[in-house]
């Protein structure tokens, strides 16, 4: 007997697989031990092997008949699930409306940034042969960018068979004349194969041949729209940067958003700077790369790596040359921050949403489930298994999911262009050849109705039909303490982000105030080409006649972008043994436009005619000459050495993430391009345009007149960061919005539940301050350990983020407090109607009844 | 019931199990059921393929259902006694009656 029990116990799976499969549970043990006693049966004479196969093949054959009498089954039985839940969604309104309206704001916000991060993560993945696409990033010092020697890729071709293609990407802002229509294009100056490497579709030309002659460019169809109209392009000749004629050989499509280069037209950099300059080693451009297929890009990297200083013998400096999939360079920052922690960052908060509102999903259900407590005893007495109570609030869950998921659709639909120019996208709701959304939203709405239908469907199914029958209380203790800590789950989150939030407000706030050690306001930024760079002169002088003009200037670059750099030495040191700088080449009154105060010296006057040999370094730059007294010593860059005849106080020449650099200025000696600075009387500033306008288009008639405000320049460095802010700013008053819905409920519910009990407290003489102070107490508790919680943990992530800038706000106590202090009173908010309800009510009302 | 009632037409399979806990009498538990049809139709037959016509027998009232005693040979689980009620037995007659009939109608096809 003991033998076979042994037998008996084996076939667990199997079993275990039919009575997943059979509805009507009264048979089901018979069935099971039928099966079960067949198969001791057939061990004794067949063996287990043969069992075991006769036992599979019992249950597969099996499966289909139980299958579709469960069918069957379900359908009648969904017909009264469907009936109860629909009666319930509507004696219960407010409860139901409290559910849908927190799941559909939560499924909202998890489908934008769905969109978001679907966007983010499709940048640059729709080149054809973007496997095989690399950019070259240049290590120096530990320091990495993507600025790469004109020479380089085409030695890489020549030296390595692996590299099968490759192209310069330099961009510059041009100007383009088309008969009367004239603008600034950006240009990307590329190798012709960069059109075979990319797939930029061609609406008109060949890519293989638009490269062909020397004097081509190539047109997005946007750009060529602006000039032709509706004429085909192809054949055209514009004049490019008011010197050479290029002839339109192709139109491309227009780049996509979600591409990293962007560019309106495409011409060979020869025009530029000269087929000599494409031969040198020094350091100006992006170039990409494709290895053959079946190179393997760790082994290239090997290989290329010392490329640089093996031709380039006239640096001390170690280059080190390595490779960076396409598809990666819009996630990965060469330096700093990756974009990806934003994809990461705002996935956390669409779940954390969502999560929220499936709490409040869960506490109002087990809440109520008292109310519910004798339907599922009822159901149980007349045979329903916990299996089927367990399906039934499943799917009541769901069901809700699926009306909020409708809600949740038709709002995303609706907001989606305020988020689009939030975060400067173009996301759209197409469900159309976008599989991965349609799949993305069905889990967010299966997922919505799973975690939040759980608890629920098991806390409930859990009755036991005699005690919900028999008396007239269900205790609920369990379930009260497990309400109580998703608060306190939903609070920490709110208050995590709360912090959050006033993290990144005060750092951007710091941003905006911070003095950079120059004046940036009340100056315009005007782009030049080489017609203005000739007549600059004139130019200067004849807008210095208006006594609104105050002052002009121009340098190499803007001061809040200062990156080119070049070598120097000092005293002591030789062109052998160099330190690289960051270097503007300047006008006179260049300091004086931007109000920098010289620590010692003076700045570059037209009364000493050497000054055009001598520099100006900044004070980070004199620390590291580590002169005492640099008025009148040596200094040199490149070879042309010359004396210190000032050190201007240290600015911020780069954006507040990184430190300040040492920068040596020049007077500017025959630099192409520069950038024009005008300081002017606040009073009629549109007039002082005009009039700068007018003058500049007076002297230099084919001008393009195009300028910025400083101060704008300046906020545009940081769009991206204040844009995340912002919409991180929204989800956070929509998390607490979705927390105090629930809350709103529960409040309800408990002061519903304790109605006589507060009767008779009033009867006693409880004041109405006394009770509402009851109901606030218990929030109060729950919301002071969410705090505490949350505080440590938001401080942790900011002090991360904020460590990002070199310069930045100090995260302070008071934040916490405040993100504290803001919570308890929105959630005291959100109760005090029901509790000054409750408070209010006359004591007859609740205990004449019985 | 008159000659024109509506006969309560009953599936092979249902006949054939209604047939069998007849003849199986006080032993009419699922395993003794399956192995008597399988051995009579000599093809085995599946469990799920005795139990879902035997629900739908049971739910019609053709057949009524006891439990027995657990055996540690069926893992704990007691056996179910299947047993056929009056209605059930009518329903069987009326369903032979109506077959027979037909039979004896049948020209004899061999001769034409």
């Amino acid at each position: 007997m003991s033998d076979q029990y042994r037998y008996t116990r084996k076939p667990g799976l199997p079993l275990w697989i039919l009575r997943a499969f059979i509805v009507r549970r009264t048979y089901d043990h018979s069935a099971i031990g039928d099966l079960q006693e067949l198969y001791t049966d057939k061990v004794h004479q067949r063996g287990r092997m043969h069992a075991a196969l006769w036992l599979w093949k019992q249950v597969l054959r099996s499966v289909p008949s139980f299958t579709k009498e469960s069918i069957c089954w379900g359908c009648i039985m969904f017909k009264n699930y469907l009936k109860v839940a629909i009666r319930n969604v509507a004696k219960q309104k407010v409860y139901t409306l409290i559910n849908i309206t927190g799941l559909a704001l939560g499924m909202a916000c998890c489908i934008l940034i769905l969109l978001w991060v679907q966007d983010e993560l499709s940048y640059d993945t729709f080149h054809k042969k973007g496997n095989d696409l690399y950019r070259l990033v240049i290590t120096i010092e530990e320091r990495r960018t993507a600025s790469s020697p004109w020479a380089l890729v085409p030695t890489l071709k020549k030296d390595f068979p692996e590299i099968i293609k490759g192209s310069w990407y330099s961009e510059r802002t041009m100007s383009v004349r088309y008969q009367e229509n004239a603008y600034y294009e950006i240009f990307g100056l590329v190798d012709p194969e960069f059109l075979v490497m990319f797939t930029f579709p061609f609406i008109k030309g060949d890519p293989r041949t638009a490269f062909s002659s020397p004097n081509s460019v190539v047109m997005t169809e946007k750009t060529a729209k602006k000039y032709f109209g509706d004429d085909d392009p192809i054949g055209h000749v514009v004049n490019f940067d008011n010197r050479i004629d290029l002839v339109v050989t192709g139109v491309i499509q227009n780049i996509p958003s979600n591409s990293h280069l962007q560019f309106d037209c495409l011409a060979h950099p020869a025009h530029l700077y000269g087929e000599q300059r494409l031969q040198t080693w020094s350091s100006d451009c992006p170039s990409y790369v494709m290895l053959h297929s079946s190179a393997d890009p760790e082994e290239v990297t090997q290989k290329i790596s010392g490329t640089i200083n093996k031709y380039n013998t006239s640096t001390n400096y170690l280059f080190f040359v390595s490779l960076q999939p396409l598809r990666k360079i819009h996630l990965y920052a060469l330096n700093g921050t990756d974009p990806i922690v934003y994809v990461y960052l705002f996935s956390a908060i669409a779940v954390i949403i969502l999560l929220i509102a499936c709490i409040n999903f869960m506490n109002l259900s087990t809440a109520r489930s008292t109310k519910r407590a004798r339907e599922v005893g009822m159901r149980k007495v007349v045979g329903a298994a916990r299996v089927d109570i367990i399906r039934q609030f499943f799917g009541e869950s769901i069901l809700l999911s699926v009306l909020a998921l409708c809600l949740a659709v038709v709002s995303v639909y609706l907001i989606l262009p305020t988020f689009n120019t939030l975060a400067s996208k173009q996301l759209t709701l197409s469900a159309v050849g976008n599989i991965r959304i349609v799949v993305g939203i069905a889990l967010i709405a299966l997922f919505t109705g799973i975690i939040s239908g759980v608890y629920p469907a098991l806390f409930l199914s859990a009755f036991q039909p005699v005690t919900v029958l028999q008396s007239s209380f269900v205790k609920d203790s369990r379930g009260r303490l497990f309400r109580k800590a998703l608060i306190i789950v939903q609070f920490t989150a709110s208050i995590a982000l709360i912090i959050a939030t006033t993290v990144i407000f005060k750092q951007m706030n710091y941003i905006r105030t911070k003095d950079l050690g120059f004046n940036r306001e009340h100056i315009i930024t005007i782009r030049t080409n080489r017609a203005i760079r000739t007549k600059y002169d004139t130019i200067k002088q004849e807008l210095l006649k208006n006594k609104d003009i105050l002052i002009v200037s121009a340098a190499s670059s803007i001061p809040l972008n200062i990156n080119n750099n070049n070598p120097v030495y000092w005293e002591g040191r030789s062109i052998e043994t160099y330190e690289r700088m960051n270097f503007v080449c300047v006008d006179y009154d260049y300091f004086e436009t931007f109000g920098m105060n010289m620590a010692y010296g003076r700045s570059f006057s037209r009364q000493y005619a050497t000054d055009i040999e001598n520099y100006i370094i900044n004070e980070s730059a004199l620390k590291l000459t580590g002169y005492e007294d640099p008025i009148g010593r040596m200094f040199s860059m490149w070879t042309d050495e010359g004396e210190i005849i000032g050190v201007v106080k240290d600015f911020h020449g780069t954006s507040l993430h990184n430190d300040i650099r040492p920068i040596v200025f020049v007077l500017y000696k025959n630099l192409p391009y520069f950038n024009m600075f005008i300081r002017m009387n606040t009073a009629n500033m549109s007039k002082n345009i005009e009039f700068v306008k007018n003058t500049m288009e007076r002297i230099v008639p084919s001008i393009i007149f195009q300028y910025t405000f400083l101060d704008d320049d300046f906020q545009r460095q940081y769009t991206n960061e204040e844009r995340l802010g912002r919409i991180i700013e929204y989800f956070t008053i929509l998390a607490i919005f979705i927390s105090c819905l629930g809350l709103f409920g529960l409040a309800s519910f408990m002061v519903e539940q304790r109605t006589k009990e507060i009767a008779i407290r009033k009867v006693l003489g409880a004041t109405h301050a006394g009770i509402a102070g009851i109901f606030s107490k218990e929030f109060v508790i729950l919301i002071a350990f969410a705090n505490a919680l949350a505080w440590p943990l938001a401080y942790y992530f900011m002090n991360k983020w904020i460590q990002n800038y070199r310069f930045h706000a100090r995260i302070e106590l008071w934040l916490f407090a405040l993100a504290g202090l803001a919570a308890l009173g929105i959630a005291l908010f959100t109760v005090s109607y029901q509790t000054m309800k409750a408070a209010r009510a006359n004591p007859v009302d609740a205990l004449k009844y019985e | 019931m008159g000659e024109h009632h509506a006969m309560k037409i009953l599936t092979k399979p249902e006949e054939l199990l209604l047939l069998a806990i007849c003849n199986l009498k006080d032993d009419a538990y699922g395993v003794e059921i399956l192995k008597y049809v399988s051995e009579k139709t000599g093809t085995e037959w599946s469990i799920g393929s005795i139990y879902v016509p035997l629900d739908r027998l049971a739910r019609l009232g053709y057949v009524e259902s006891y439990l027995g005693e657990p055996t540690a040979k069926r893992g704990g689980k007691k056996k179910r006694y299947f047993r056929i009620t009056k209605l059930g037995l009518k329903t069987l007659k009326e369903n032979k009656r109506v077959h027979d009939e037909m039979w004896s109608e049948m020209p004899n096809l061999a001769t034409g």
